[in-house]
Parts: C-alpha cells; sequence; structure tokens
C-alpha cells in the first residue's frame, strides 16, 4: 500500500524530485527558498491523496489539522517554555484519543470486570489517521528537544518541510530536524546517490514482493485453526517465518523510504543492520528499528532516569520504555507483552553482562547469536498472534514436547 | 561474513560502490540490467499482498 502503487511514483515521488532540483538550477536564491514549500505542499497533497483512499475518506484528510495545528503552536516555542510541554501534551493525546482510546476503553472493562463488577462499554475503534505513530513521534522530538535547549526553533517553512516530507511521512525512518533541516539548503543532484536511490527503491519493492510476500505463504498459517492440529515443528517454522516476513516487509518498506529520500539528495535515518545477527538482545535494538529505539531511548527511557538510579530503578526504567513501545506497536494486551518480553530480555542481559565469569569466545559468540535469535523469535510469536491465538499456540507446541 | 554483507548492502544500494576514478559504458549497462532485473521479478510476484505490516492498522 501507498509505496507500491504507481500513483505514489507517478504523481508524488518523481515530479517533486524533479521540481526540487529544478528549483535551484533555474533560480538559485528563490529556489533555494521555495525549497521547504515544495516539499510541504507535496507532503499536504500525499497525506490528503493516501489519507482520503486509504484512511477514512474525509476525515482522513480533515486529519491534516493535526499538522497545521502542529505548525502553529511551535511558532511559540522556546528554550524552557510551558508550550513545548503543551506541544508534547497535544501530541501525545492525538495519539492516545485516535490510537488507544477503544484498547484503554477496554483494559477499563477488564479491570472492573476483574473487581466483580459489571462491565463498562468499550469506546468504538476510530479511524487512525495516516502516519500517526510516526509523525507524533517528530512532533514530540522537535518540542523536547526546543524545550530542553538542544535545538533552536525551526523556521516555519523548514519544520513544515520536516513534518510533510513525505518518504518518511508513513512509517518512518522517525527522522531527528537537526540532522534534516541543514540538508534542506545544501541538498544538490548527485547522480551517485540518485542511482543508490534507484537501487534501493527496487531492492525495498524486491524484499517486499519476492520475499517478505512469500514467507507469509508460511507464518499466515499462525492466524488460523490450523494451530490446533500443528506440530510442534510446524508451529516454530510458521513463526520463524513470520519473523523473516517482518523483517524483510519492514526493511523492504525502509528502503523504499531511505531510497526516496536519497532522489532528492538527503539522507534519512538507517533503520536496519543486520538485527539477526545480534550476539545480545541490547545489540538487536541497536540494529532493528534503530531509529525507533533511539526515540524510544531518548524520550522515554532517558527521562524516567535511564540507568542513573540503581538496578531496581534501571530494570524499571527498561521495562516501562519497552512496554511502551510495544503498545506503540498496537492497541492490544499481546504487544504490551511483546514490550515487556524484550524489556525482560534486556533487564537478563544486563544482568550477564556484568557477571565476571561469563563465557566469552567464538564458540560463545556463535552460540549468543542462536541464543538471540530464538528470543528474538519467540518475541514475535506474542506479536503476531492475539492472546488467545498465543495460548492456543503455546498449549500445542508444551503438549507437544512433553 | 563481512565481505558478504558488504556486497548485499551494494547490491541493496545501502553502500555505495568502490570509489571508481572513472565509470565506464559497460558498469553504467550492468546498472541498467540489474535494475530491470529486480523490477521484472518484483512484477512478477506482485499481487499476493499489498500492505506493508508497520503503517498503521
Amino acid at each position: 500500500m501507498i509505496f507500491n502503487e504507481l500513483t505514489f511514483f507517478a504523481l508524488f515521488l518523481a515530479p517533486c524530485v524533479a521540481l526540487f532540483h529544478l528549483a535551484r538550477r533555474l533560480s538559485p536564491g528563490r529556489g533555494a527558498q521555495l525549497r521547504p514549500w515544495l516539499l510541504a505542499g507535496f507532503g499536504a497533497a500525499f497525506f490528503a491523496y493516501y489519507g482520503y483512499h486509504h484512511f477514512g475518506g474525509v476525515v482522513g484528510v480533515a486529519a491534516i489539522l493535526v499538522f497545521v495545528a502542529e505548525l502553529v503552536v511551535s511558532r511559540w516555542y522556546k528554550k524552557g517554555s510551558r508550550l513545548c510541554l503543551l506541544g508534547i501534551i497535544q501530541a501525545v493525546a492525538i495519539l492516545v484519543v485516535f490510537k488507544y482510546s477503544s484498547f484503554f476503553s477496554g483494559v477499563l472493562g477488564d479491570v472492573v470486570q476483574g473487581l466483580g463488577l459489571e462491565r463498562t462499554g468499550s469506546l468504538p475503534k476510530l479511524i487512525v489517521p495516516l502516519g500517526l505513530s510516526f509523525f507524533t513521534f517528530e512532533f514530540i522530538h522537535v518540542a523536547a528537544d526546543v524545550h530542553s535547549g538542544k535545538l533552536e526553533r525551526p523556521p516555519l517553512d523548514r519544520y513544515a518541510a520536516f513534518v510533510f516530507f513525505f518518504p518518511t511521512m508513513v512509517a518512518g525512518p522517525i527522522k531527528r530536524y537537526q540532522d534534516f533541516g541543514p540538508q534542506l539548503d545544501a541538498a544538490r543532484f548527485d547522480p551517485g546517490l540518485f542511482s543508490r536511490g534507484i537501487t534501493r527503491i527496487l531492492s525495498g519493492l524486491f524484499k517486499k514482493h519476492v520475499l517478505s510476500d512469500t514467507f507469509t505463504l508460511w507464518s499466515d498459517r499462525l492466524a488460523g485453526d490450523l494451530v490446533m492440529t500443528a506440530t510442534p515443528v510446524e508451529i516454530l517454522g510458521w513463526v520463524l517465518a513470520y519473523g523473516m516476513k517482518i523483517y524483510f516487509d519492514f526493511s523492504g518498506y525502509s528502503d523504499i523510504a531511505i531510497g526516496s529520500a536519497y532522489l532528492f539528495g538527503i539522507h534519512v535515518p538507517e533503520n536496519f543492520d543486520w538485527p539477526y545477527t545480534s550476539p545480545n538482545i541490547r545489540e538487536f535494538w541497536r540494529r532493528w528499528h534503530i531509529s525507533l529505539g533511539r526515540w524510544i531511548f531518548d524520550y522515554v527511557y532517558a527521562p524516567l532516569g535511564g540507568s542513573r538510579g540503581g538496578e531496581v530503578r534501571t530494570s524499571f526504567n527498561l521495562l516501562a520504555a519497552f512496554a511502551i513501545s510495544g503498545l506503540w506497536h498496537g492497541a492490544a494486551y499481546n504487544f504490551v507483552l511483546w514490550g515487556l518480553w524484550h524489556g525482560a530480555c534486556l533487564v537478563v542481559h544486563r544482568l550477564f553482562s556484568r557477571w565476571p565469569g561469563r563465557p566469552t569466545g567464538r564458540t560463545w559468540r556463535v552460540f549468543s547469536i542462536v541464543l538471540t535469535f530464538l528470543a528474538v523469535t519467540f518475541g514475535w510469536a506474542l506479536f503476531c498472534m492475539d492472546m488467545s491465538q498465543f495460548s492456543r499456540a503455546m498449549s500445542r507446541v508444551i503438549g507437544g514436547l512433553s | 561474513m563481512s565481505r558478504l554483507a558488504a556486497l548485499f548492502e551494494i547490491l541493496g544500494g545501502a553502500r555505495p560502490l568502490p570509489a571508481r576514478p572513472e565509470r565506464s559504458s559497460v558498469a553504467a549497462l550492468a546498472q541498467g540490467v540489474y535494475w530491470v532485473l529486480l523490477l521484472l521479478l518484483t512484477l512478477s510476484f506482485m499481487g499476493r499482498s499489498a500492505k506493508f505490516i508497520y503503517i498503521d492498522f
């Protein structure tokens, strides 16, 4: 969807790239001033077009008001200002209302029922605006960094280009203004980078349609009743297939986003660096969805206190940060458990890495890569199945092994 | 292993080709053939699924 539609290339990417480079050639002075507005204009049109077609029709288009509100509020951002905090609250509130109101009301209902009272009803699921989970994180980054003095308030045209930069608007990589802003002036047509951009887009499409969709043939079996009759080995194979599917799907998506940015002469953050070869879970999170991992570290884990407290406090911070990361991936219990599983693995790794007698050497490294891969794979079982399906699969696996 | 990883990264566009003083027309042709091959393979496998997992659902 979107990145594998012809309209993305014909209506948005190709014309915007051409005009972006032509603007500077035709008028070096004014062209440079026009570029941010060009990106913002195409980004707004992109949001409206795909919002209308895939994300709720007119309501999906109206969600563009969220960007307008952010651009207006951001004009008052300055170091130490409470309006920065208002900007953060605004972004979090938008995310919670659209994505989590139904889930949280369901959780409340579960709690009330657990207390023996009459269950309260759940709120209906709302239409989630295109790219909500990603653009709100970029809003929070800018508000928090201006508040702490790490970033000067971006000029309106550049900030509009940043938030509306359509190659990364839908699903990242989550950018930082400090990296993106200066590139708006410096970006120029670079044949080598342009060629790499095309290669990257094509290889991203290859990963999605040839590799990921092939693994889907196996991983999809986890969703149905086949789980009830499958052997433990079959279930393990399907979960492994899911792990490969999600890797090729999201890294393919990221390749297209990064490659599209290359066409403008702009570098956006990398998202993957051979994550399945990581020797421990900490390393895994430095190589898997890198831009999200850094965001969670900077804007959730560090503000909670990071590793500055004792072991107990640090462990709590890790679990809390990864529970939030899990919830960000989806409004359901299984995603929270997935996050907690990774948080718990990180706590165990942290304790283990401080043990003076821990093994080392080449054999241990190979073993630790396999162990990390298995831990991540178990996590995918939580990620890809809801709680009832996960329970059914686990009962089959445990039953089959015993 | 690192050489193999580097090769995949070059093939995927994540890593630039090793610097050459001058790019030959043969290299440009090879690049074009590679792009067409990737595109044809992708087109021949398309249609099984359109949705990317990480787009909000």
